[in-house]
């Protein structure tokens, strides 16, 4: 667990002891291993042992103030949540009622559209006319509740299609263009008994995904594919892939079929679906990976006249709730003026 | 791991309550170095339970809960805070709100010359660094639990600890050889 050997610790000084990883667990949160390499180094190394207990007793004087919180108050609060527990419950129902309400006209206006064009296109396929397709404009965002209790938040300009049979022993399938976080719900907590028509399948451009219980996002934009998953585990099949690739919390895999570039590593989930609270959590985004963002997403084309300050990186979460702040934004701290004509933004550096 | 039995429902019950009131005395702590309005504090605190609750009605399993707690009450507190201060946000940490020291200090804790100064140096540390610390040394937080609330990547997380602990360290030294230079004049 920890970086240094007993030999590099000898040559240590105070501060390198205070900057210590491994040093600090032993003063913040001890456990018998960490305990015992410290005890048994101080005993193998007496010489140490004053430059230790100084920076021993530095950290420990390191402190905050607290406040003393009454037992009784904290009770009372927790009452408090039990409560809103409680009413959330009865309001989840209403929510549940009005949705089903909402999403019977919506797929009622849908489903005719849909009959009519695809009994033209794909008079062959008779189960067409069971799909649910539910999709958003640009800017919107939608949550959308799967019969089966799975909830997807669907991002803007983007579309989920479903069957409205989900009922019947086959495996639950939806058909994803653009960006969505899925919370699949289980219908086993058994994991390693999985029956086949237990599973979850989305389908997108070029590739399949096996849901094996969990929560994840999927972002296909400009030839693009990417997947991370926060929880659990998904088996993901590429068009033109033999073998599967299995994914784990915290993976991310990034896929462009034209070019046949398939890169898998690491990241935090939570970036990739910061969008859900309309907050665009990128790792020290560039000018022009914003402006990508609010060009998939607002549906209007953005073009940065200066090529300079396109790979020029800005600090820190943007908040995108709206474009005219996102705008704002950008204008301020690149300090670029920003012009906007009837189709297209165009920014320049002033 | 999130799994509930069933047969144990009063066991869990009791185990949800103590995660309730071990993360209330944390929330709330943390809470009041960004704030004194106490009722923004309390309503950030049950708008996060609500959510860890629903979490685990639904079995979701939460990866390091600590930090997805923490990073929760802080996104909910920094959003009420920045409602009522009607400033523009600018998305730039800039508007977060400042993470203050207070110097109050108990009579027992006066004799400890270095305790004090420490207190003292904190306040030349900046608004992140002093978070940094605290969820490192306070809440006991990992190095990549702290990068997750502060929303950066580990290695800038190293750099801002090594950082502070060395003003930190700097400003103890600087007073005691101002203390030399005073006994000796």
């Amino acid at each position: 667990m920890h970086q240094f050997s007993e030999e590099q610790y000898l040559i240590f000084t105070e501060q390198d002891f205070i900057n210590d990883p491994f040093f600090q667990d032993w003063i913040i949160n001890s456990t018998r291993e960490i305990d015992g390499f410290w005890v048994s180094f101080l005993k193998t190394y007496p010489e140490k042992s004053q430059t230790i207990e100084a920076a021993r007793r530095f950290l420990q004087n390191v402190s905050f103030e607290e406040e003393a919180l009454d037992e009784n108050y904290i009770h009372q609060h927790y009452l408090q949540h039990l409560s809103q527990i409680q009413s959330g419950k009865e309001q989840r129902v209403r929510w549940l009622h009005t949705k089903a309400i909402q999403r019977f006209i919506s797929v009622a206006a849908i489903v005719a559209a849909v009959v009519l064009v695809l009994s033209i296109v794909f008079s062959n396929k008779k189960t067409a006319v069971e799909n649910v397709m539910v999709s958003t404009q640009f800017g919107e965002i939608k949550k959308v509740l799967l019969p089966d209790g799975t909830d997807i938040m669907l991002n803007a300009h983007s579309s989920v299609t479903f069957s409205k049979n989900w009922y019947g022993k086959k495996p639950r399938e939806i058909w994803l263009s653009g960006e969505a976080f899925i919370n699949v719900a289980h219908l086993n907590n058994d994991k390693s008994a999985i029956e086949p028509f237990e599973r979850f399948l989305v389908y997108g451009e070029g590739f399949t995904i096996e849901v094996l219980g969990t929560s994840f996002d999927i972002r296909q934009r400009r030839g693009k594919t990417e997947v991370v998953l926060q929880t659990g585990k998904i088996k993901l099949t590429l068009k033109d892939k033999d073998s599967p690739i299995f994914m784990l919390p915290g993976d991310i895999v990034s896929y462009v079929p034209v070019e046949e570039r398939l890169v898998k590593s690491k990241t935090i989930p939570e970036n990739y679906s910061g969008w859900k609270e309309k907050k665009l959590l990128l790792n020290n985004p560039t000018l022009k990976e914003i402006t990508d963002y609010l060009e998939d997403n607002y549906g209007k084309k953005i073009v940065i006249e200066n090529e300079k300050i396109k790979n020029k990186k800005i600090d820190g979460p943007i908040d995108l709730n709206n474009l005219d702040d996102a705008l704002f934004i950008i204008s301020t701290v690149y300090k670029t003026d920003i012009e906007r004509r009837k189709d297209v933004i165009l920014i320049r550096s002033k | 791991m999130s799994v509930r039995g069933i047969g144990n429902m009063e066991n869990s019950e009791y185990e949800y309550e103590c995660l309730y009131k071990t993360y209330f005395k944390k929330f709330f702590n943390y809470g009041r170095k960004f704030t004194d309005d106490i009722h923004k504090i309390e309503d950030s605190i049950q708008e996060v339970f609500l959510d860890i609750w629903n979490k685990r009605q639904k079995a979701v399993e939460i990866q390091s809960p600590n930090s997805y707690y923490f990073s929760s009450f802080r996104y909910v507190l920094f959003k009420k805070i920045r409602q009522s201060s009607q400033t523009l946000s600018l998305g730039d940490r800039e508007d977060e709100p400042e993470f203050s020291v207070e110097q109050k200090i108990i009579a027992a804790e006066i004799n400890n010359e270095q305790f004090v100064k420490l207190r003292e140096g904190l306040k030349t540390l900046t608004s992140r660094q002093r978070e940094a610390i605290f969820l490192r040394f306070y809440e006991g937080l990992s190095f990549e639990e702290v990068a997750t609330v502060l929303n950066i990547s580990v290695k800038a997380t190293y750099k801002i600890m090594a950082r502070s602990l060395e003003k930190l360290r700097d400003q103890l030294i600087l007073s005691l050889i101002n203390l030399i230079i005073f006994l000796s004049a």
